[in-house]
């Protein structure tokens, strides 16, 4: 049974000869996720202008940050080791927050709870868990628990984290110690949360950016713009003023992230060539990676 | 598990090149999708039928011995009369025996004017 139908296998098998199919298997055996998305890669790589583009689009997926069932219970144990043995807190004092804020459910969540397990085999399973910021205030006026370690699946720019920080600072009256262990950020954003903040920071992947940190510089700046065409002319709407901050991922993070394979959705701070919902004709995209946002929904009308 | 058509297909021409194909031409042959092939690669070479090194699949000598012992190799599809049944078979005439043909099938030159 064929991934692709024929008819869009027609399309693209005059486009493919002998090197671009090489590097397609090259590409399947260090990023297996994309065997299931071939429609959606063979439509990008068939939307690149030119052989430049495709290499850049080649070069950003061998290096993809997929995270798969495997690689996520891997960072749990690493997570939980970090939490029960490095970080130096006390069980009986500690609260683990989810760094969500509002009644929305939140990766920050998802990630906390699936953190229980692996606690509870390193006799941990009683410590305290809190499902949101405002929770953490209340957990500490009512329990005293001082230790808190701020919980989140993804960090971008750091901002976010560092507000919750703030809020968290300013609301609660007493000695209290706070440390973060997140799934995954971006090497700018974890250094601005551990500088500005003055907070101690465990992550077990940390990424470069995609293009600025991955190629010398005078190749970088080359490889930059050629991203830039492909986005103004692929992303709906991405060169408009309000949505130019997309581009190369939100605040220019060029992060090579998805934790897609465990049902997370994918960061803005993604190249939105992988995830805009529209497509260079204002139709609904069909990408590798997608992306739920209400506010970019609501401005791109979806 | 038993091998897909396009599988077989695959297969049959590496069996009938000696030297092994290059991925590009066995990719031009068979019309498949990149991902069923680099599925078939990995399945094959996981079972030690084939190798593959970057640019050219080979097939291993145990995985040319499985084929002639599996019978992997795809039957020509077009040979419609190639399994007929013993007993619907008729009695062979063999060659420059005589025979009593069909009037209305034989050429017009045989009959009366």
């Amino acid at each position: 049974m064929l991934l692709v139908g024929m008819k869009t296998l027609n399309q693209y098998m005059s486009k493919i000869n002998g090197k671009f199919l090489s590097r397609i298997l090259k590409l399947y055996s260090e990023q297996p996720w994309l065997i299931l998305k071939e429609k959606e890669l063979l439509n990008i790589l068939e939307n690149c202008p030119t052989q430049q583009y495709q290499e850049l689009i080649f070069e950003l997926l061998i290096n993809f940050n997929y995270i798969t069932s495997d690689k996520f219970i891997e960072y749990q144990n690493k997570i939980v080791d970090y939490i029960t043995l490095e970080s130096g807190f006390n069980i009986n004092q500690t609260q683990l927050v989810a760094t969500a804020y509002d009644k929305e459910a939140d990766s920050s969540q998802s990630i906390l709870h699936s953190l229980k397990l692996s606690l509870t085999r390193k006799n941990w399973g009683t410590v305290q868990t809190v499902n949101n910021i405002g929770n953490c205030i209340k957990t500490f006026n009512k329990y005293g628990l001082n230790q808190i370690i701020l919980i989140d699946e993804f960090v971008g720019s750091g901002s976010t984290i560092k507000t919750r920080i703030e809020y968290i600072r300013k609301n609660i009256k007493g000695e209290f110690t706070i440390k973060c262990c997140f799934l995954a950020g971006i090497s700018f954003g974890i250094n601005r949360i551990i500088n500005e903040c003055n907070v101690e920071v465990f992550c077990p992947l940390i990424l470069n950016r995609g293009i600025t940190e991955s190629f010398p510089l005078s190749i970088a700046k080359q490889q930059q713009a050629l991203m830039i065409e492909l986005e103004k002319k692929e992303c709906y709407k991405i060169i408009e003023e309000n949505l130019m901050i997309y581009s190369l991922g939100y605040n220019q993070a060029e992060a090579l992230y998805s934790a897609e394979g465990i049902s997370m959705n994918t960061p803005n701070s993604v190249f939105p060539i992988f995830w805009w919902p529209l497509d260079s004709k204002g139709k609904k995209s069909q990408r590798i990676l997608s992306r739920f946002e209400k506010e970019l929904y609501e401005t791109l009308g979806i | 598990m038993k091998p897909l058509a396009f599988e077989k297909r695959l297969l049959r021409h590496l069996f009938s090149s000696n030297d092994g194909l290059l991925v590009f031409t066995l990719f031009q042959r068979v019309k498949i999708t990149p991902s069923q092939l680099y599925l078939f690669i990995e399945k094959y070479k996981r079972n030690g039928i084939i190798e593959f090194n970057d640019e050219k699949i080979t097939l291993t000598t145990f995985g040319r011995k499985e084929m002639i012992e599996k019978k992997l190799e795809n039957k020509n599809q077009n040979d419609k009369f190639a399994n007929i049944p013993w007993n619907f078979k008729g009695v062979k005439t063999s060659v420059n025996e005589f025979y009593i043909p069909k009037l209305s099938e034989t050429s017009s030159i045989f009959k009366d004017k």
